[in-house]
Parts: C-alpha cells; sequence; structure tokens
C-alpha cells in the first residue's frame, strides 16, 4: 500500500513556479522577436494577468475540479460519503458504512488515500485558545489526528484576528470539529 | 422593524404585544431541528416549517453533535389575554448556544405543536 504523501513536489512547484516561468517566456518573445513595442507591452500585461489569475484563482478552481472528479470515481467505486469535509489544506470522507477515510490533499490532488478508520489514533479537537480571562479567545479551530505516523490536521475555522471563545465563528468552528471527530470515531468503531 | 424586532427578543421577549404588560410563561419545552446542521443553516420563517421538522426532547444532551435546537416558550398576557409563541433557535455547541434567531407568532400558527405536545 502507498504511504500517504501530503505534497507531492513536482506538482507544487509547476503550480508555484510553472506561470512565472511562462510570463519570463512571453517577456523574452516580446523583446527578442516582436518589433512593435506596443504588441510586446499588450502581451507582457495580458501574460501577468493570467499569471496572477492562475496564482488566485485557476490553480484553486482547477483542484477543485480535480477534487470532484476524485471524489465522484470514489462514489463510483462503492465508497459511501457520508461526511465529507473540505478544509483549505485537505478533504476529508467518512464512509460509515464501510468503516473507512479518504483523504486528499490541495498539493497532492492526484491520489487518494483510502484507508480503515481504525488505523486513525490521537483524534482530538484543537480550540486553539490562547490568553487568559478576558482576554482569552482563539483565531483557529481544527481537529487533528495521526494515521501511519502522520498528523492530519483540519482547520475548521481561521481567522486573521482572535474571537472570544464564545463568538458565533468560535462556537461554529468547534461544533464542526466534533461533528468530524464524532464521524471518525464511529467510523472506527464500525471497522473493528 | 428587524430592527425593533432584535432589540424585543433580546431585553423584553416577554412582553405583550398589543399592551406592552408582562406575559406569562404557559408553556416551555426544548425541541431537535434535525433538518438543520452546522455549516448548513438555512433560514425559515413560516410557522409550517417548524411544525413538520421539531422533534421533542427531554434535554440538550438528546441532540445530536452538529444539529439545531429549537427552544419553544408560549406566553399569555394576564392583562388582555393576548397569547404568543417564541421559537429560539440555536445550535447547542458543548455547554455553550450559538444563538441563530428567535422567532413570535402571535396569530395560534403554533399551536398544533404546543397543545399536541403537552405533558
Amino acid at each position: 500500500m502507498e504511504s500517504i504523501k501530503k505534497v507531492d513536489f513536482p506538482y507544487l512547484l509547476i503550480t508555484i513556479f510553472g506561470p512565472f516561468l511562462a510570463f519570463l517566456a512571453v517577456v523574452a518573445l516580446a523583446i527578442g522577436l516582436i518589433d512593435n513595442s506596443g504588441v510586446g507591452s499588450i502581451l507582457c500585461s495580458a501574460a501577468m494577468l493570467l499569471m496572477i489569475l492562475w496564482w488566485t484563482v485557476f490553480s484553486r478552481k482547477l483542484f477543485e475540479k480535480q477534487r470532484d472528479a476524485k471524489l465522484k470515481e470514489l462514489a463510483d467505486q462503492g465508497f459511501v460519503p457520508n461526511h465529507t469535509f473540505n478544509a483549505d489544506g485537505c478533504t476529508l470522507v467518512v464512509d460509515l458504512v464501510h468503516g473507512q477515510i479518504a483523504l486528499l490533499f490541495r498539493w497532492n490532488p492526484k491520489k487518494v488515500y483510502v484507508r480503515p478508520a481504525s488505523a486513525i489514533s490521537q483524534l482530538q479537537v484543537d480550540d486553539g485558545r490562547g490568553g487568559v480571562g478576558p482576554l482569552a479567545g482563539s483565531s483557529r479551530v481544527r481537529f487533528l489526528f495521526s494515521i501511519e505516523g502522520i498528523t492530519i490536521k483540519v482547520n475548521t475555522f481561521t481567522s486573521n484576528r482572535r474571537w472570544r471563545m464564545d463568538s458565533d465563528y468560535i462556537l461554529t468552528g468547534i461544533s464542526k470539529a466534533d461533528v468530524m471527530v464524532k464521524a471518525l470515531t464511529e467510523a472506527g468503531a464500525q471497522a473493528k | 422593524m428587524a430592527f425593533l424586532r432584535k432589540l424585543r427578543e433580546k431585553f423584553h421577549d416577554d412582553w405583550c404585544s398589543q399592551c406592552a404588560a408582562q406575559m406569562e410563561t404557559i408553556y416551555r419545552r426544548l425541541y431537535a431541528l434535525p433538518d438543520q446542521r452546522v455549516g448548513h443553516y438555512v433560514s425559515h420563517r413560516e410557522a409550517r416549517y417548524y411544525l413538520d421538522h421539531l422533534v421533542p426532547v427531554e434535554k440538550k444532551a438528546d441532540i445530536p453533535t452538529g444539529t439545531y435546537a429549537c427552544g419553544v416558550t408560549a406566553f399569555r398576557c394576564p392583562e388582555c389575554g393576548h397569547r404568543a409563541v417564541l421559537l429560539s433557535v440555536f445550535l447547542p455547541v458543548r455547554d455553550m448556544e450559538k444563538g441563530e434567531e428567535a422567532l413570535y407568532f402571535e396569530q395560534g400558527e403554533m399551536d398544533a405543536l404546543i397543545w399536541n405536545t403537552r405533558i
């Protein structure tokens, strides 16, 4: 069985640096081959716009399309997606019928790792609580677990500021994490 | 009007909308709302939805994790006899509650729910 890899480095490097290399190629083409500087500058601007759009929108859209296709393929093979959680870095699907989980990572979207839920250990919710007294709060809620020696951290809420522990954002994040932990626990019991 | 409604929900949920007297509580019960799950809440303001989907529970611990709950309180005004039903929809999260919305029904829309399940 193939070991779990969160990051496919060639894919990561191509996704990040590929558009930049393409942009450099367009600039070189504009400087070296096109005499009309107006056309050249339009080409360079378009290439730069495409590069920025790739980083901000297109690469994510492409990932979502790949992810949805993979999950559909998985469902066609008999995997029952009772709970699906899409986070920034990974997608976790829980099959309560067969006691299995499926993992798909943002930076390794070509592989779906299906494992028995009983292989999970150290399952817990991290509410990210920090500070004391009136300053107590959190900027991140997640659930985490270990599988095959790898720790998987799935954010249910992230923010660039700290929120009170009784804020709607934090409570929603905790509730989502609790739901997933319960589903994983049930799937683990089903697998045994 | 929405602002006034929110103020009333927050500070005077038991005031009579007809004569402003303090109403007495005649019914209070906790319900689960299994149709609404965390992250997928959809607001409904029509009474029919709640009549169809509320499930009575004895205590908050009986509500599955990530499922919304609804506190139903019926009031009657001792001065003018006006009746109102307050539905407080919230998400139970461990020992806390995330309030979602509060709805008033004052035309007897929730009578079927209250009188059928009264214990």
